[in-house]
């Protein structure tokens, strides 16, 4: 699996839980079950997530607890969600806020 | 599970952590009518995330470490206790509004609630405490909190080795949960000055009151320094590199420059109470020089300044899982009494134990505080470093408008926009204060500290439009 | 002279660290928001000695909770001179905004592309067109303003409902970032030499002859020439030195989102994008007293009156919401007022700090450091407490 503008991998789960689909940027990927959505994207190689608004620089999860607010994603259509506040649902589409030559989607 | 908010309660808690499951359990076991509101999808809060649905995932992960185990078992059962006492518990909602008792705006499923209550207890734990440094805003730089969750929630460890910087039990909790589990990390820089440790050990005596924490922490320090993992004592100036990603740090120890290649570094520095609705609720707070932090003015069964208004658990101070247990438990007793259900000797025969219990527990904190201190100069950044991380603002910008005339974080944010950003100022507040303080040789307590205002969190127009006009 | 013994290069701070003292200016201002802010720097501008004092932090401070419209529109329905005086403040801020930059290198971020003031039913916009005829009439033709059906709104602002009825509309409208305005201010006044004072909260004042003696809580200043600027605190300032200034609070609360997609060139009442891409929301109007605190069901009502007007913002996600006390008179125009008893105090009083702020910082400095102005003593009498003295 791998995005456009891939980064490393972070994290690996070394448990099996049962897995869901969620869409990243439109594409597949089957994450563990009942993770949070920041959880999800550490998982996968979907780091950063955002590009800041205010200087553009790349971002990632810093607290997966609610109070940086790093992690700023569109979740199902809604932007600004807080992805380590929500947990993912199979189906779900997450879109990262990131910069396409030089411009938010 | 209830599926609709009602309009009043006896009791509204808020958080289902281990303060405000136990408030919740013991206030609905004496018939008062009890809601929890809580974000996460689970109840258990940080210490006790995914406790029930995940207890596989950390005995995968962590095999036979003991101090895990007891821990998740202890909150396996406090879990199952909350699950099934009587109070109404709504997860995944937010309270974001809590201008009176009488006026509580809960959001839940996209949708604004009105409710009200005769007590609030806010039980909202803590966050950690956001020491700034180059770099931290680089993706490959995170909380060990959050790692941790990574692990609690997701039986997840770093892909590479991770490089540990700051201090406090956490940082030595997480380093031994990762080796224990087969993972070393590149290396741990620790920022604990050996000053502080020699104040320390005038806490030590009262600290042996707290034995099992001391043995607990005894037992981590053994498994890291058995592991192996270098160990930077003293470590200032750190700095962090990478264009897009974090590469490589810089940082001294003992006077010594040293750099590490690494992708992932995880910073803790302690943890602080997370008080943005208890301000937002117009409550007080005072600023403790010991634990470096604001914490609620509270009596001595956790009552605000706001008549009704209750704290517990970390929130009301860092004190750990087991003390929250016990001041949330003094917290109910007081409202109990309040509310006419026990007679002051009652009140008094309650409460008791858990005072006992609550003043052995606390009897570890002033050595952790001096042992663990964040020392001053980490905690007064300058040049290019970002301050403010949402809205991108330096430690020079912020240096600059005290400079013309700032003497408040507040007059601060107006000039400089930090603060006003998603966090709403969690993640800068306090480098702002000790920026203004330092420069000012203000104190701490006399700088003041952001307004918090309703939401506590970003939410919709829509959502906010949805309440019920009525 | 400030008697120093331990001074740091960083303003105000010589109070800070001294103990209590006296010292003496030329002119004191009291109040270091936009109106306090603007008169200082008018002042130090024709050469006055000015020392401003400021109040703490958590003080009720309008100015850093307005919301920034240089405006025109519907001011003056019952005062000729206040349209007038109004009209030639928003005429005068290009050349304002571009001096505070010069001077400063703050770009306040000065918006002049006009501004609506939408209606949402037949009624309301029936109401706005006699309201905006009465101050065109009022002001013989000085005041300039179109009322534009749904279409015309939507060829102005696309993104605007098919369900709002009608709109005023004036070109003369705009709009400024009032937090880069104080700030603007703020370094414009101390490059022109004044000393800025903060955690200066005045506790009392005495006059004598020759001048006025001012308290704060640790420190003590004297000065020949002194200016009340300080927002509500004025009414019980200005009695000290025997001026009647009747102030009440009004309570405004405002909603901030987060940045999103530049889509709103022209401010209303109600709603501004600002220069960051934020959008400031609001437009409450309470009589509560002294009380800043916010309420729900402002906020929502508030919420559900913009997404009237702007339905694809639902999603948007508010940051912050906070209340501000409006500075008002009792017919809502500013009060400036000599004091007759010690004709060396002055008071500025007005809910348009941000309007105002170039007439504040020019022509009325100049009225308040005495210098010939006849074209506009007129002017400025219109708006003395003095009218309110039969009341």
């Amino acid at each position: 699996m791998s995005f456009p503008q891939a980064g490393l991998v972070m994290f690996k789960t070394v448990c099996d839980n049962e897995k869901v689909e969620i869409f990243v940027d439109e594409q597949c990927s089957s994450v563990p079950e009942g993770v949070s959505v920041a959880a999800a994207l550490l998982l996968l190689d979907a780091i950063p997530l955002r590009h800041s608004k205010v200087d553009q620089s790349p971002r990632a999860p810093y607290c997966l607890m609610g109070v940086c607010a790093e992690c700023l994603v569109t979740i199902d259509g809604k932007p600004g969600q807080f992805a380590c506040q929500t947990v993912v649902q199979s189906g779900m589409r997450i879109d990262r806020a990131l910069l396409h030559d030089g411009e938010f989607k | 599970m209830p599926v609709e908010i009602d309009s009043h309660y006896d009791v509204v808690v808020i958080g289902a952590g281990p303060a405000g499951m136990t408030a919740a359990i013991m206030l609905s076991e004496y018939d008062l009518k009890v809601a929890v509101f809580d974000e996460q999808a689970e109840p258990g809060g940080q210490i006790y995330r995914n406790v029930q649905s995940a207890g596989n995932v950390l005995s995968t992960v962590l095999g036979n470490d003991p101090y895990s185990r007891i821990t998740a078992s202890h909150g396996r059962k406090l879990v199952d206790r909350f699950v099934a006492c009587n109070a109404s518990y709504f997860p995944q909602s937010l309270v974001w509004n809590l201008e009176s008792l009488s006026c509580i705006a809960v959001r839940l499923n996209n949708t604004v609630h009105q409710t009200s209550a005769r007590y609030v207890v806010i039980a909202t734990g803590a966050q950690e405490r956001p020491v700034v440094f180059a770099g931290w805003e680089l993706p490959g730089v995170m909380g060990v909190g959050a790692a941790q969750i990574m692990l609690k929630s997701a039986g997840a460890l770093p892909q590479t080795s991770p490089v540990l910087y700051g201090s406090g039990p956490l940082l030595y909790l997480y380093a031994a949960q990762i080796i224990t589990s087969g993972l070393l990390p590149a290396a741990i820089l620790d920022t604990a000055s050996t000053r502080g440790l020699i104040r320390s050990l005038k806490y030590l005596p009262g600290a042996l009151r707290a034995k099992k924490y001391l043995k607990d922490g005894v037992g981590l320090l053994k498994t890291v320094s058995r592991s192996g993992v270098p160990n930077y004592k003293n470590v200032t100036a750190l700095n962090a590199f990478g264009d897009s990603m974090l590469k490589r740090i810089e940082f001294t120890s003992d006077s010594k420059i040293t750099h590490i290649e690494t992708e992932l570094l995880l910073s803790h520095h302690g943890v602080i109470p997370e008080i943005q609705l208890l301000r937002a609720a117009g409550a007080e707070s005072d600023w403790s020089e010991s634990a470096q932090c604001w914490q609620p003015s509270l009596d001595k069964w956790g009552a605000s300044s706001v008549e009704g208004l209750y704290v517990c658990g970390d929130g009301a101070g860092i004190s750990g899982a087991y003390s929250a247990e016990y001041n949330a438990e003094l917290a109910s007793i007081d409202i109990l009494y309040r509310a006419g259900v026990v007679v002051t000797s009652e009140r008094d025969r309650l409460a008791a134990e858990p005072r006992v219990r609550s003043r052995r527990d606390k009897a570890i904190r002033p050595f952790l505080e001096s042992r663990y201190r964040v020392p001053d100069e980490l905690l007064h950044p300058s040049g290019n470093t970002i301050v403010c991380r949402c809205e991108s603002v330096t430690a020079d910008q912020v240096t600059t408008a005290v400079e013309q005339g700032c003497r408040g974080p507040n007059q601060v944010k107006s000039f400089t926009r930090c603060g006003m950003g998603a966090c709403q100022g969690r993640m800068c507040g306090p480098t702002v204060e000790a920026i203004v303080s330092g420069l000012t040789g203000c104190e701490r307590s006399e700088v003041g500290h952001f307004r918090a205002r309703s939401p506590v969190r970003p939410i919709s127009l829509g959502t906010i439009a949805s309440l019920d006009p009525s | 002279m400030y008697w120093y013994t331990d001074f740091i290069d960083l303003p105000g701070m010589q109070v800070i660290k001294q103990h209590p003292f006296t010292s003496s200016a030329d002119t004191i201002v009291v109040g270091g928001g936009l109106v306090g802010a603007s008169i200082a720097s008018g002042l130090a501008r024709v050469s006055r000695k000015v020392t401003v004092l400021d109040g703490d932090d958590t003080d009720f401070r309008s100015s850093r909770g307005n919301f920034g419209l240089v405006w025109v529109q519907g001011k003056g329905v019952n005062s000729a001179p206040y349209a007038q005086w109004t009209g030639t403040a928003a005429k005068a801020w290009p050349d304002f905004a571009a001096e505070l930059l010069d001077t400063t290198g703050v770009d306040v971020q000065l918006q002049q592309t006009g501004g609506i003031d939408y209606c949402l039913t037949e009624a309301e916009f029936h109401a706005q067109a006699v309201k905006m005829q009465q101050v065109h009439e009022y002001t013989e033709g000085l005041f300039e303003f179109q009322l534009l059906d749904n279409k015309e709104i939507r060829a102005l602002v696309p993104q605007v409902s098919e369900a709002v009825f009608g709109a005023s509309y004036s070109e003369q409208d705009g709009h400024v970032n009032p937090l880069k305005l104080l700030k603007a201010l703020h370094i414009s006044m101390q490059i022109l030499g004044c000393e800025y004072l903060p955690n200066q909260s005045v506790i009392n004042i005495e006059a004598q002859a020759g001048g006025f003696t001012v308290k704060t809580k640790n420190n003590r200043f004297v000065c020949e020439k002194l200016v009340l600027a300080g927002g509500l605190a004025n009414t019980e300032l200005a009695k000290k030195v025997g001026m009647s200034v009747p102030l009440r609070p009004n309570q405004g609360q405002l909603l901030i989102t987060e940045r999103v997609e530049p889509f709103l060139k022209i401010p209303s009442i109600h709603i501004r994008q600002t220069d960051e891409g934020t959008l400031q929301i609001g437009d409450s109007h309470a009589d509560i007293g002294y009380d800043d605190s916010t309420s729900l069901q402002v906020l929502a009502m508030i919420s559900r009156r913009l997404l009237k007007i702007f339905p694809h913002l639902s999603g948007a996600n508010v940051i912050r919401s906070w209340a501000a006390l409006r500075v008002l008179t009792p017919d809502g125009l500013p009060i400036y007022e000599r004091s007759e008893k010690w004709p060396n105090a002055y008071t500025v009083n007005c809910h348009s700090g941000v309007t105002l702020a170039a007439q504040h910082a020019t022509v009325l400095s100049r009225w308040i450091a005495d210098e010939e102005l006849d074209n506009v003593q007129g002017i400025i009498n219109e708006f003395s407490a003095g009218r309110f003295s039969d009341v």
